[in-house]
């Protein structure tokens, strides 16, 4: 397509910039805007919610550079497009015309108490460095959310020697690790002195004023009180721009399995559904799915060649809490019984392997053990694979 | 950029934990030992190599590879 002169990055996150790199690299050499509504260039996620938070690595460590051959645009949002026009609306009136569109806007924290400006959350930069200040003189912290990031600030918190109460809707981290790794986790969390609360009714945030004070279950029981409350109750993919009769919108914008999601635009990273097996859109809102997926749409936009991800391919996933550094490829959460290649579960230092079934792929999960993405993620193709061939 | 000036990729080995996410985004200029320990074909790098190391050095999760910029004298 050597038409294609301009392209229009919306969102300076990691699936942008990836997506910008891709294009270069695939030697795409007209001009790429990249849109941003952060006045930060863009840096990476996953460190926020780790050592940033702790003060173990300063918060100017996640830039990304590497954005020399991009006019990038911070402190602007995308707010309307024109896909007949080819054309971006942004948030100081401006238009951008583009040959080609990459749709990387991301996703923002949901909120449990939208109405409250004082309600605190991790997803940004300043997010971060704001909580990390909160942080500092509390004594005990209170959390709305153990998935991930709700876990692993639970668990800075407890490093930085805070008093420390989880509170979610199920037990936390089950529905993503499954029972054997959540229990492992949960254990080390009550080792660091971690309270875990579940109150499946419902939870829903006090304030004194703006600020956050308390947890509340829906028959009004203060489950926690704290000097610090944060929300960390998952993300809602940032959408509301792309209100167009040709965008496909379910959760996020819905791309086939090329990153396509109408001509002459493609979308990457946590704004993109991905048709999945069972067939409905489903976000996978992680790092190393940016990644990949900003390169399928980078090839896809600029016509290089049929690049066609595998969307059923394993994906690498890592987290650090507790002392516990899991490391994980391939079908979330593991399914049947694991194995144990090396190492010993008790002493949490071990390779696990969990088959695959008839109707999910299988998993490989490093606990403190240093094994690298590509051989994890070989081993839970692997498993993925002798089935394939015993069938 | 005169002919003077050696970019390179340099690993902090203290702090690369063996993610591997490197070899995935440059296959081309990183492969991984048997130890999951980074190998760098040509550490000093050619125009060719300057994005693909661009890439590794965003891919990995502990920012253990960096370009080095120096003129030489």
């Amino acid at each position: 397509m050597t038409q294609t002169r301009h392209i229009v990055v919306a969102g300076a996150s990691q699936a942008g910039l990836a997506c910008a790199a891709a294009l270069r690299g695939s030697g795409f050499d007209g001009a790429i805007t990249m849109v941003g509504e952060e006045v930060h260039p863009p840096y990476t996620r996953p460190p926020l919610s780790k050592g940033v938070l702790t003060g173990a690595e300063s918060h100017d460590s996640v830039f990304l550079g590497g954005q020399e051959d991009v006019d990038l645009l911070p402190g602007t949002a995308a707010v309307g497009v024109d896909v007949v026009q080819r054309c971006v609306t942004l948030d100081n009136g401006d238009r951008l015309y583009y040959d080609g569109l990459v749709i990387a806007t991301g996703a923002r924290a949901r909120r449990l108490a939208p109405d409250h400006p004082g309600e605190i959350t991790l997803r940004t930069l300043d997010d971060a460095v704001r909580l990390r200040e909160a942080l500092m003189p509390a004594r005990e912290v209170a959390i709305a959310g153990g998935g991930f990031l709700g876990m692993e600030i639970a668990s800075a918190a407890a490093a930085l020697g805070k008093s420390v109460t989880v509170v979610d809707l199920v037990a936390p981290l089950v529905d993503r690790l499954g029972p054997v790794l959540a229990d492992m986790c949960l254990a080390a969390a009550a080792e660091h002195g971690v309270k875990v609360r579940v109150s499946a009714g419902g939870v829903r945030v006090g304030f004194d004023g703006d600020t956050p004070t308390r947890l509340i279950s829906t028959d009004g029981a203060v489950l926690a009180e704290a000097d610090v409350v944060i929300t960390a109750a998952g993300d809602v993919p940032n959408t509301e721009w792309l209100r167009h009769p040709g965008l496909p919108l379910h959760g996020g914008v819905i791309v086939d399995s090329c990153c396509r999601v109408a001509p002459h635009v493609v979308a990457a990273g946590d704004v993109a559904a991905a048709q999945g097996r069972g067939g409905r859109p489903r976000r996978l809102p992680h790092w190393s799915n940016a990644m990949s997926q900003a390169k399928i749409a980078a090839t896809s936009l600029i016509g290089a060649q049929a690049a066609g991800g595998d969307p059923t391919a394993p994906q690498f996933f890592w987290t650090e809490m507790f002392g516990l550094t899991l490391r994980l490829a391939g079908q979330l959460p593991p399914v049947s019984v694991p194995t144990v290649l090396q190492g010993s579960f008790a002493d949490r230092r071990a390779v696990l392997v969990w088959p695959a079934t008839a109707t999910h792929l299988g998993t490989a999960a490093a606990i403190n053990t240093p094994l690298s993405a590509p051989k994890l993620i070989r081993l839970a193709n692997n498993t993925t694979q002798q089935l394939r061939t015993v069938r | 950029m005169g002919e003077h000036e050696e970019v390179r990729l340099l690993v902090d080995r203290g702090r690369c934990e063996g993610y591997g996410m490197c070899e995935q985004a440059a296959p081309e200029l990183i492969q991984l030992s048997d130890d999951d320990e980074p190998v760098i074909a040509e550490e000093l790098l050619s125009a060719e190599h300057r994005g693909p190391a661009e890439g590794a050095v965003r891919a990995c999760p502990v920012a253990a590879l960096r370009i080095s910029t120096a003129n030489r004298s």
